[in-house]
């Protein structure tokens, strides 16, 4: 009895405190913003993340934190915002990614990549870079199709399964007329250094995972999926140059919010976000990192988001990959 | 072949006064950080990046941030010890031994062989990296899917060996870890396993869940029991540092724990917890003295810990080498690295060598200043066991509740925790040890991927276990340590 | 029972003892040894009794039948020539079923004497610690992290351990406070500050 009533007396003290600590009305942002990155860090995702929270505060009168909740191919992270309350505090980077523009051809996820966000901006697009090992005797795209075409099949290495990288590699064999086994693993990083290691007979990825690779020489890159060449690495001729049809919108990293934020929040975001890709020292480190600066805004973003969504769909479809 | 001037370089960087007051700063937060649970090393890197901009120079930012990694090796073998709780996976080995040792009364002994190992381990590593970094780190890069497949399953084995008195206890323990690895997410097609239809199962379950319930609920559960326990350990606490007697036998463990650690620290993704496990195996086999491991025998902890710290050292081998991260804590200094403009790789010792060598000078300097801030705190530590065990319980259980929520924000994890605890409990009371169940939840995963890697890459065919020479090599060793190890109980019990 | 008895001090049952808060007598300290050390089988009889051993060995093996089945009719075992999801699961199923049937076999047979599963105090106090922490849990969202720090140490202290109210509450607050600045102030973890409260 004596406990039980010193218990609730304890609970009502408590309860007393905490009441009144609680926060009045606030103008946003009034705390740090917390920018969730699905994937590890390092990653190509989670150092663009990081390269805009470096150069935030000239914009930003609060923080921008990176956070990473890597795993589970990406998707539990998004649901964690896709769950996050939408007062503009939780953003996702990397919406626009394979898991948003890939996977939900393939198969059904516990969110909609369009529905259950309020789209910010997109901030750069990684382009797909394929490449050889560097001890490997192919110079260009040409010859290492002939050589591919006299072998029962070729690995490369993706990061992970389904991803953007992914349906490339096997647009690029449908393409060309080469079996392609794609050995999927634990992501970008995981990828290079299988191919590095020289354990499969082709790889890639994006510029930036690549690049630091191909200047020491560990590798070289062959072609790269896009319409014109990408400007972080000029000198990588693209597959269409070579006859292939291989484009890809690659994997794109935007920005995005529970959706329900309120359009004040979304619009000064957006305009910040836009503020931040035209600072000179964020382009500075982006030209370091190997990343491209490709903004856009909320309606074109999203315009351009459901053309590229289609145009993985009708891939899949057409290499009848998918599975729903 | 080795580059004097570098090196003098490099320790002309770590000796001045602004990089050696952030390792000390560094070196005190990683500390911090292993004893408390939940929070890693990698989560405190990361919440570093921002200061690490503003200081400016990058070598002191690479500086302060190696601090709190090695801080954190080191902070995490202290909970090990004093609570059988272990702070990452590479500690778990640590728990055995070091626990046992502190239930004696023997904590301080314990905690200063695992400072003093780690110290030379870092000086081995040091040397190690100074000398044959760029080989090794090309051998590293022959480790393709067959090779950690053959590697993890050694590993596994091991890691059953370590099961105390009854193999087949330690098996089953075994087969549960990788079933509980299997829960989540499928490594390679992404198919969700075993989730129950609830959607917080199907991220998997989180090292740090299953740690803190094995070990440090189930190990509160288990002591409640004992309506007599006043405290963990109420014998007069007589010697704070091991005596010279623990230094002569632990010598060479320590030495060899070193050199295994270095040698399979630098493989990319789970080196440390082999190294650990090889460590202790190794030092049980040439132990004068089997029968005290698991008892409490002190090589058991001078090795494994020499064999994590130096694990450590190395891990950044790939790094610095190769520009390919090894490890979470790794990749986030090669994300803060790459802001600042530096692209590690083949070219950093050609461009940057200031940055190159000022970080290997900095490792040196970083393990001599943990060594000086850990061994006064060891007395401190070994008397936090005779606080009244009515309060360390209550105080210890909210460290891990907080400290598993703080991993992914989720109250289901604090649930998941609860059930490993119960589990664990009563485990414990039917005489299974959790150790290898940890230990093969953490290699499992590593383990399918290799696999399914390997045999996509040969398509279907098991023959490429064996016609890759270092797979096979490591197959060999495998069979041959189980071998042996049959034939030795057959003997002791014929 | 215990082998070392003579040395020990007289044992109050923990129901019954004073409340105070440190109880360090000096001169009749019991060594804390662990049951696994102790030479003759108060530990091990109480693990080894066979009957318990066989219980274990049947949950086992129906969780052994779980995974078999996910893994034949829920998961893919294999994916054309390739192992598929329920490969490995159910190589660890049927590895499982046969460990289990030797752990059986080995304790088949009558037990001679059984010690008691519990050690005097018994499942009370470990039970009421698993309530307490699920209560924490319950509640955590509600009240946010540092009221149920406070709820959990204090209920612990009052509860489990006897403590006067005073020193729970003491306790219970201070342990808050120290959370509270360790983990939010020093180190920004983002805890909820329970829906009570706005947070």
């Amino acid at each position: 009895m004596r406990s039980i009533r010193g218990v609730a007396l304890l609970v009502a003290a408590l309860l007393l405190v905490g009441a009144t600590a609680a926060l009045a009305g606030e103008t946003y942002p009034a705390k740090p913003i917390q920018l969730i990155v699905p994937y590890g860090a390092g990653g190509s995702t989670d150092v663009l993340a990081r390269a805009i929270s470096q150069v935030a505060p000239r914009h930003f009168p609060q923080p921008l934190v990176v956070v990473n909740k890597a795993g589970g191919g990406g998707i539990p992270g998004r649901v964690d915002v896709v769950k996050a309350r939408p007062d503009g505090y939780t953003l996702l980077f990397g919406w626009g990614s394979g898991e948003d523009f890939v996977v939900p051809h393939q198969r059904s996820l516990p969110y909609d990549p369009f529905k259950d966000f309020e789209i910010i901006c997109r901030m750069s697009v990684h382009s797909i870079v394929l490449a050889v090992p560097g001890s490997s005797p192919h110079k260009d795209l040409a010859e290492f199709v002939k050589w591919a075409k006299t072998k029962e099949y070729v690995t490369a290495s993706v990061s992970t399964k389904g991803a953007s990288v992914d349906i490339t590699f096997l647009l690029f064999g449908k393409a060309a007329g080469i079996k392609v086994t794609t050995i999927p693993g634990t992501g970008g990083a995981d990828a290079v250094t299988k191919l590095v290691g020289g354990h499969v007979d082709f790889g890639g990825g994006h510029p930036s995972e690549v690049l630091p690779h191909i200047k020491a020489g560990r590798m070289r890159g062959l072609a790269v999926a896009f319409e014109k060449r990408d400007p972080s690495v000029a000198d990588i001729p693209t597959f269409r140059e070579f006859g292939y049809d291989v484009v890809t919108a690659g994997s794109v990293k935007g920005v995005a919010a529970p959706k329900g934020t309120p359009k004040e929040v979304a619009d000064y975001l957006a305009r910040k976000f836009k503020e931040v890709s035209e600072d000179p020292e964020f382009h500075k480190i982006m030209k370091d990192l190997g990343q491209p600066v490709m903004y856009q805004g909320p309606e074109e973003y999203m315009a351009w988001a459901k053309k590229a969504f289609d145009q993985y769909g009708e891939s899949i479809k057409a290499m009848g990959l998918e599975t729903k | 072949m080795v580059d004097i001037g570098g090196v003098l370089q490099g320790f002309a960087i770590a000796l001045s006064p602004v990089n050696l007051l952030y390792g000390f700063i560094g070196a005190l937060l990683g500390t911090a950080v292993g004893v408390l649970p939940g929070l890693g090393p990698a989560a405190t890197i990361a919440l570093l990046l921002p200061v690490s901009y503003k200081i400016g120079s990058p070598v002191t930012a690479i500086i302060m941030m190696a601090g709190v990694y090695y801080g954190a090796m080191y902070g995490g073998s202290t909970t090990s010890i004093l609570l059988n709780i272990p702070g990452e996976a590479a500690s778990v080995v640590t728990c055995i031994d070091g626990y046992q040792m502190a239930k004696k009364g023997r904590a301080g002994p314990a905690l200063g062989i695992s400072a003093i190992g780690s110290f030379i381990a870092g000086t081995m590593g040091v040397l190690g990296l100074t000398l044959v970094a760029p080989p090794l780190a090309e051998f590293a890069l022959k480790f393709g899917p067959p090779e950690y497949f053959s590697l993890t399953v050694v590993g596994l084995f091991l890691a059953t060996y370590l099961s105390g008195r009854s193999v087949l206890k330690g098996l089953i323990m075994g087969l549960l870890g990788l079933l509980f690895a299997s829960v989540g997410l499928d490594p390679i097609s992404g198919a969700v396993r075993f989730d129950f239809g609830n959607p917080n199962l199907q991220s998997n379950i989180d090292f740090v869940t299953i740690a803190m319930g094995l070990f440090g609920v189930g190990e509160i559960l288990i002591n409640l029991e004992e309506s007599g326990t006043l405290s963990l350990v109420t014998t007069k606490i007589t010697h704070i540092f091991p005596s010279l007697a623990d230094l002569a036998r632990s010598w060479w463990a320590m030495i060899r724990g070193s050199v295994v650690g270095f040698a399979v620290g630098i493989l990319p993704g789970g080196g440390a917890v082999i190294a650990s496990l090889v460590s202790y195996a190794m030092e049980k086999r040439f132990s004068r003295h089997p029968e005290e491991f698991g008892q409490g025998a002190i090589e058991g902890v001078a090795g494994p810990e020499a064999a994590n710290n130096s694990a450590a050292t190395s891990s950044f081998i790939p790094l610095l080498t190769l520009g390919i991260p090894g490890n979470a804590s790794t990749a986030m200094i090669f994300a803060a690295l790459l802001i600042q403009g530096i692209t590690p790789g083949p070219f950093l010792l050609k461009e940057r060598a200031d940055v190159f060598w000022g970080v290997v000078a900095s490792m040196y300097i970083g393990n001599v200043m943990l060594l000086v801030l850990n061994l006064p705190l060891v007395g401190l530590w070994a008397q936090l066991l005779r606080v009244p065990y009515a309060f360390l319980a209550p105080l210890v259980g909210v460290l891990t509740l907080v400290g598993v929520y703080s991993v992914n924000n989720s109250v289901f994890d604090i649930w998941v925790m609860l059930f490993f605890g119960v589990f664990g409990y009563i485990a414990r009371k039917l005489d299974f040890e959790p150790g290898p169940l940890l230990l093969a939840f953490v290699l499992g995963p590593i383990m399918e991927r290799s696999l399914r890697q390997a045999l996509l890459m040969s398509s279907g065919s098991f023959a490429i276990f064996v016609t890759h020479p270092i797979s096979a090599a490591l197959l060999g060793v495998g069979v041959l340590f189980v071998a042996g190890n049959v034939l030795r109980r057959r003997a002791s019990q014929g | 029972m215990y082998w070392r008895a003579h040395l020990q001090a007289v044992r109050v049952p923990w129901h019954l003892r004073r409340r105070s808060v440190f109880r360090d007598n000096p001169h009749t300290v019991p060594v804390c040894v662990d049951r696994k050390d102790l030479p003759q089988p108060l530990g091990e009889e109480e693990a080894h009794v066979k009957a318990r051993q066989r219980w274990a060995g049947v949950v086992l093996l129906a969780v052994s039948a779980f995974v078999i089945y996910q893994s034949l009719f829920v998961l893919r075992v294999f994916d054309g020539r390739q192992p598929g999801s329920g490969f490995m699961p159910l190589g660890l199923g049927v590895l499982l079923a046969g460990l289990s049937l030797v752990l059986l076999t080995i304790n088949r047979g009558r037990d001679e004497d059984r010690t008691a599963f519990w050690a005097r105090g018994g499942w009370l106090r470990p039970l009421g610690a698993i309530l307490i922490t699920a209560a924490y849990g319950m509640v955590f969202e509600w009240l946010g992290a540092i009221p149920s720090v406070a709820v959990f140490v204090g209920g612990w202290l009052l509860l489990l351990e006897r403590k006067s109210m005073a020193v729970a509450a003491v306790t219970a607050i201070t342990t808050g406070v120290v959370v509270y600045l360790v983990f939010q102030v020093a180190l920004q973890a983002p805890f909820p500050r329970g829906t009570l409260f706005g947070g």
